[in-house]
């Protein structure tokens, strides 16, 4: 997996990896960005380069560590561009994996797939799941994090708080409901509104785990140094 | 029928009237064990096959659709139902043959094979929401057992939360 630069042409990066378009849309990038430069598109739309690419390469490549992560200045870009993803799974992912599954039960027939109406309730309980972890990050952790980020030369109550980060059931239970379409699925069902619940699926999961790393590699890190800082000042 | 006898399952039967359930636990008790519930989720216990009236099933969807494939409806109704439907005219070797067939692990089924006794009775608890300590102390086995057979179940499974595994035992009628 290549690691992208400041000079690497933000189509060709799009050509080979189609999953980044959600990404660049979170940073108000949207598809007919010509053949320009990723220093150059970041610079059109004021974002700041480096943070974009620490963004798409952990993205995209497990292997990737992105360094310069602890500049104090990415504390709101961070918080921004998980606010967006989040929006982006509210209001469009699960919205439309919801709706598909909705015409799957009903054009499957319960009494000939009872196991599909199952189905559809462990997926409103991950769904539940991934709200609480949002609305987590609304009232608790963004609020901390940009709270630290501006109290550091005061004595910040928030210092002593460990960084609470438990995205892990989520993400298991994605990977389960995949495995009980992928390999356990039995009776009779719609073929391609099944395949349109499992492609929805399989985007939500993986955009997911490869949130859950910029979450662990950039947001983590970032909370850390913030609580060290604010000890240090107190 | 001796093979179906030595298969060793049960019929359980379920919301049937009095009198018919009398004459069909008796005819069925040539074949295999037979047991007559109030409730149909006391019938479940090993390998069951239900055997009750289109009420019952009504009744009770919840229960009988996930185990449709080893429940025979009897009724004389034209009502469409899930699973196989024996009327009340029936000759008792058409009987015994349904009860037969739905008793042999069929494909769809053989998957639930795959686990080891053991590893189902874990799977079964772990659906029930008891903690690894509590299933321990029910199977008499050490903890450290109890999560092996958990590890085991998972990696067969390719399923790894408790509502996960919970929902794989509701739908193949481990619970």
């Amino acid at each position: 997996m290549p690691i992208y630069t400041s000079e690497s042409k933000l189509c060709d990066i799009l050509f080979h990896e189609p999953d980044v378009i959600t990404v660049i849309n979170r940073f108000g990038i949207f598809l007919g960005v010509g053949e320009a430069s990723v220093r150059t598109i970041c610079e059109r739309h004021n974002i700041d380069t480096d943070f974009f690419l620490s963004i798409l390469n952990t993205y995209l490549n497990d292997d990737y560590f992105p360094e310069n992560v602890l500049n104090a200045k990415n504390v709101r870009l961070i918080v921004d561009y998980l606010n967006k993803t989040n929006g982006y799974y509210e209001q469009f992912q699960l919205p439309n994996i919801e709706r598909h599954f909705n015409s799957l039960v009903t054009r499957s027939h319960v009494e000939k797939n009872n196991n599909l109406s199952l189905l559809r309730k462990f997926f409103l309980e991950m769904k539940s799941e991934l709200q609480k972890n949002i609305a987590k990050d609304n009232e608790v952790r963004f609020p901390v994090l940009l709270k630290m980020h501006e109290d550091l030369s005061s004595n910040s109550a928030y210092c002593s708080r460990d960084f609470e980060d438990d995205p892990q059931p989520v993400e298991d239970k994605i990977d389960d409901l995949l495995s009980f379409f992928i390999v356990h699925l039995r009776g009779q069902y719609d073929v391609n509104l099944c395949r349109a619940v499992v492609a929805a699926l399989f985007t939500l999961a993986k955009d997911i785990r490869q949130n859950n790393r910029i979450r662990r590699r950039i947001l983590k890190p970032l909370w850390g140094a913030l609580v060290e800082k604010n000890r240090c000042n107190g | 029928m001796g093979d179906t006898c030595r298969r060793g399952f049960t019929v359980t039967l379920y919301g049937l009237q009095k009198l018919e359930s009398s004459a069909l636990a008796s005819l069925i008790s040539r074949v295999a064990k037979t047991i007559v519930v109030d409730n149909p989720a006391d019938g479940d216990g090993g390998f069951a096959i239900f055997l009750t009236s289109a009420e019952g099933f009504l009744t009770h969807p919840d229960f009988f659709l996930p185990r449709k494939a080893r429940t025979v409806v009897f009724t004389d109704s034209a009502l469409e139902l899930p699973c196989p439907k024996i009327s009340r005219g029936s000759d008792p070797e058409t009987l015994f043959s349904l009860l037969q067939e739905l008793a042999k692990p069929d494909e769809d089924q053989t998957e639930e094979y795959s686990l080891t006794q053991r590893e189902k009775d874990v799977l079964r608890l772990i659906a029930t929401g008891l903690t690894n300590k509590e299933i321990a102390d029910e199977l008499n086995i050490s903890v450290n057992t109890v999560i092996t057979h958990r590890k085991n179940v998972t990696q067969k499974l390719g399923i790894r939360s408790a509502s996960g595994l919970s929902l794989y035992a509701l739908m193949n009628g481990l619970i």
